[in-house]
């Protein structure tokens, strides 16, 4: 018994080294697999996901020519040669051939354009997005500048400005009964353009603010970009807005 | 005394008698010289005979030539063909598209954005670089018909959103209403993703990158240096890029990274259409 406790007892004390040397030996272990884990780990992930080459061309694959012949071959070679030009012509016929104008609404840029030349970029300044609401009748206006293709419908020198009811709304005013009232001279600038559904591109007496979208749906352009626009668009011009 | 003028007298080769000079050594270097010169008009003539039978035939023989070659490059001439057709017939059915569409040509650097077949806004590209997904260096199936078809249904990721106007009178300008991402992605149907990165150039950089399309290298690498997206960025991609590789069910095949100017970046990132069309030329 007392030899059993001694051996208990020296197992507890004679034998320290060894348990360190075992606790050492598991925790070296430990350390050796969560170092392969994180290896692991590393390569996994260094390994994985999205791997990225330079872009190079490549030949599309073409359906297996059915001609076998040479003078199979060269009829062919005439129809393709044929259907590319129809369809060039078609890609061609798409472009305006005379002047026209390209308005980034979101970026508040105008571009006038001949073919694939461009004539003159100029600041802008579009819809300003809000949305005004007439609490009395209820009625309500967004202040966007509309997308697509609009043609101009009509050029206006010096022009007037006939007031809608947005305006008087907006000015906490109210909407006159006589059409004389609405009338207001000098703001639109020297020019303006018609673009249909009221929508007009126009000068403005703030340049300062060009650039920033807040007109009620109009394009603001300054006076030199404005009087190149005028010059070189005539009525039936496309609009092209985006 | 007068034999050799006798002799020759068409000839005039000498008008007055040589002085002390015997006459027969005059005579004989005289008819050496006739005779050199006439044998080398002869061989004059037999050569030029020679080259014109030659070249005749020589020239008949490069007809021939052409004629086989081109006959050898017919089946290339035509695949070349079909493929521009193949190309056109694309481009056609974009400019249908009810709204803009985007066109990227990798070749010019270019990415263009369009509306029934006009121009409306072109972009430099940077660079144009196709990731394609893969777990533990394996590579994992991914579209490889992306080049020759149009992406369908892009939808822009983050979606632009506007920033409210705070209190005052001066408007927002674009860039301050809405912000744009540093990264962005536009999602297409099919798991086909463009990545549009962008990159901050100084003035002269801007220039060379507006100015050197046609120094541009074809595989899409503009000329300049140009900064490197930032570290953030790079950890955030790669953090993306690995977690959709792991996604059970994947919702990317592929990934085509453009890198844009700031400037140009955001333009696109504000101006991008709902449901957009992309076309690789």
């Amino acid at each position: 018994m007392m030899r059993w406790n001694d051996h208990a007892f020296g197992t507890a004390t004679a034998l320290p080294g060894v348990g360190r040397t075992r606790r050492a030996g598991r925790a070296n272990r430990r350390a050796v697999l969560g170092g392969l884990a994180v290896l692991c780990g590393a390569l996994f992930v260094s390994g994985t996901g999205y791997r990225f080459e330079t872009y190079r061309a490549l030949d599309e694959p073409v359906a297996e020519a059915t001609a076998t012949s040479e003078a199979e071959l060269r009829t062919l070679i005439g129809e393709l040669e044929s259907r590319n030009r129809a369809a060039e012509r078609r890609l061609g016929r798409l472009v305006p051939a005379g002047a026209y104008v390209v308005v980034d609404r979101t970026n508040n840029r105008l571009w006038l354009k001949k073919g694939e030349r461009t004539v003159l970029e100029a600041l802008c300044s579009t819809g300003s997005g809000k949305q005004l609401v007439h609490e009395e009748s209820g009625q309500s206006w967004r202040f966007d500048t509309p997308t697509g293709v609009r043609r101009v419908r009509g050029r206006v020198e010096k022009p007037t400005w006939r007031k809608p009811d947005w305006a008087f709304v907006e000015e906490g005013q109210p909407i006159p009964r006589r059409e004389k009232d609405r009338f207001e001279n000098g703001v639109l600038g020297e020019y303006a353009l018609d673009l249909g559904d009221g929508y007009l591109i126009h000068g403005t007496l703030y340049e300062g603010l060009l650039g920033r979208s807040l007109t009620h749906g109009c394009v603001r352009l300054g006076r030199d970009p404005l009087r190149e626009v005028y010059a070189a668009c005539g009525s039936g011009t496309p609009v092209y807005l985006f | 005394m007068r034999i050799g003028h006798a002799r020759l007298p068409v000839l005039n080769l000498e008008s007055k008698p040589e002085g002390d000079r015997p006459l027969m050594k005059t005579t004989r270097s005289r008819i050496r010289v006739l005779t050199a010169l006439a044998a080398g008009l002869l061989l004059g003539a037999a050569a030029s005979v020679e080259s014109t039978l030659v070249g005749s035939a020589a020239a008949g023989t490069a007809a021939a030539k052409t004629a086989r070659e081109a006959s050898a490059d017919l089946p290339e001439r035509a695949e070349q063909l079909a493929r521009e057709s193949e190309r056109l017939r694309r481009e056609l059915e974009l400019s249908e598209s009810p709204g803009p569409v985007l066109a990227l040509d990798p070749a010019r650097s270019r990415l263009y954005m369009k509306f029934q077949g006009v121009l409306l806004r072109e972009f430099p590209v940077i660079s144009v670089e196709v990731g394609r997904p893969r777990i533990f260096f394996l590579p994992e199936p991914s579209d490889e018909t992306w080049r020759w078809r149009i992406w369908e249904d892009g939808v822009c990721v983050p979606e632009p959103k506007v920033r409210a106007q705070a209190d005052s009178l001066i408007p927002l300008l674009p860039e301050e209403r809405v912000p744009a991402p540093r990264t962005f992605r536009v999602r297409f149907a099919e798991g086909r993703v463009l990545e549009v990165h962008s990159v901050e150039l100084d003035d002269v950089e801007a220039a060379a990158l507006g100015d050197t399309v046609e120094d541009i290298e074809v595989d899409g690498t503009a000329a300049g240096n140009f900064e490197s997206p930032g570290m953030m960025a790079r950890i955030s991609d790669f953090g993306s890029g690995l977690l959709e590789a792991v996604r059970p069910v994947r919702r990317e095949s592929l990934r085509l990274r453009i890198t844009l100017s700031n400037e140009d970046a955001g333009a696109l990132y504000r101006a991008l259409p709902p449901s957009v069309r992309l076309l690789i030329r």
